[in-house]
């Protein structure tokens, strides 16, 4: 289902979420992975957790059906967020194309502290059957 | 570990991973992210794929955690990645993640890292394949 999607134009800026990673959300990820890295128990959340989260959100907002697939991720990190942390995530729709009955849809989603810092950068694009 | 300890050529860690469908159930709960298509075997099989598949953002949480391991102190501060979903992954697959550093380069004090990354499935196909970059 991507009625709502199919009404957006390129450039739509969608409104901005905002979430916090506590700690057992962290240790859930890091265990759901199986992340051996350590992150989660030193106060830090695991660098894709907030992605991963940031993402489920535009999905969320943009209400896509169940046969939606990622087809390309881009990431930028430039601060690691810690647990209990607010962050603020803005999207913007980059892209937006039907070819050959799934439309491709691009979404940049950027994350922030809740006084404007970097945490990270994401391009997602994924497709969705029409 | 330090940037003078990478050298062009090198490997990264290996990671290897075996994916279960309780794994997908608890990163669907540990992601936010309850797409059918990971988690209902009915409306899976009815899809692309036949069957249900993990989610892509589980793999590159494996990638991740390679390049964690590989670069603890710089990978979620200044880390880039860039990759493709190629294939997915299954429940009961065990995958590898592997990475290969093809060029290390200094500007103004600042090292970057950069290395090809890959999500491997047990018949060689590739599920997620990519570029990463680091900053030490």
């Amino acid at each position: 289902m991507s009625s709502l999607l199919g009404a957006l134009e390129p450039g739509h800026q969608f409104k901005d979420q905002s979430f916090t990673i506590d700690s057992d959300m962290a240790v859930a990820y890091a265990n759901a992975v199986g992340d051996q890295s350590s992150l989660a128990t030193e106060g830090k959340v695991p660098p894709m957790a907030v992605i991963a989260l940031g993402l489920s959100q535009v999905i969320e907002a943009l209400a896509l059906g169940g046969g939606t697939v990622h087809a390309s991720q881009e990431v930028e990190f430039s601060n690691s967020a810690q647990v209990d942390q607010p962050i603020v995530a803005s999207t913007v729709l980059k892209g937006n194309s039907v070819r050959r009955g799934s439309r491709f849809a691009t979404v940049e989603t950027t994350f922030a502290s809740a006084s404007g810092d970097d945490i990270a950068r994401a391009l997602s694009m994924v497709i969705v059957p029409e | 570990m330090t940037s003078t300890t990478w050298t062009a050529g090198q490997n990264l860690p290996e990671v290897t991973k075996s994916v279960t469908q309780e794994q997908v159930n608890a990163y669907a709960d540990a992601a936010h992210d309850w797409n059918p298509i990971h988690l209902d075997a009915d409306f899976a099989a009815g899809t692309q794929f036949g069957q249900r598949i993990a989610h892509g953002m589980l793999g590159l949480g494996f990638v991740s955690e390679m390049l964690s391991l590989a670069f603890p102190e710089s990978w979620g501060q200044s880390g880039g990645l860039k990759v493709r979903f190629k294939a997915p992954i299954f429940p009961g697959e065990t995958v590898k993640i592997s990475g290969e550093i093809t060029n290390v380069s200094r500007n103004a004090g600042v090292d970057t890292v950069t290395c090809t990354v890959v999500c491997t499935k047990p018949d060689d196909t590739e599920a997620i394949t990519g570029t990463a970059t680091v900053l030490i």
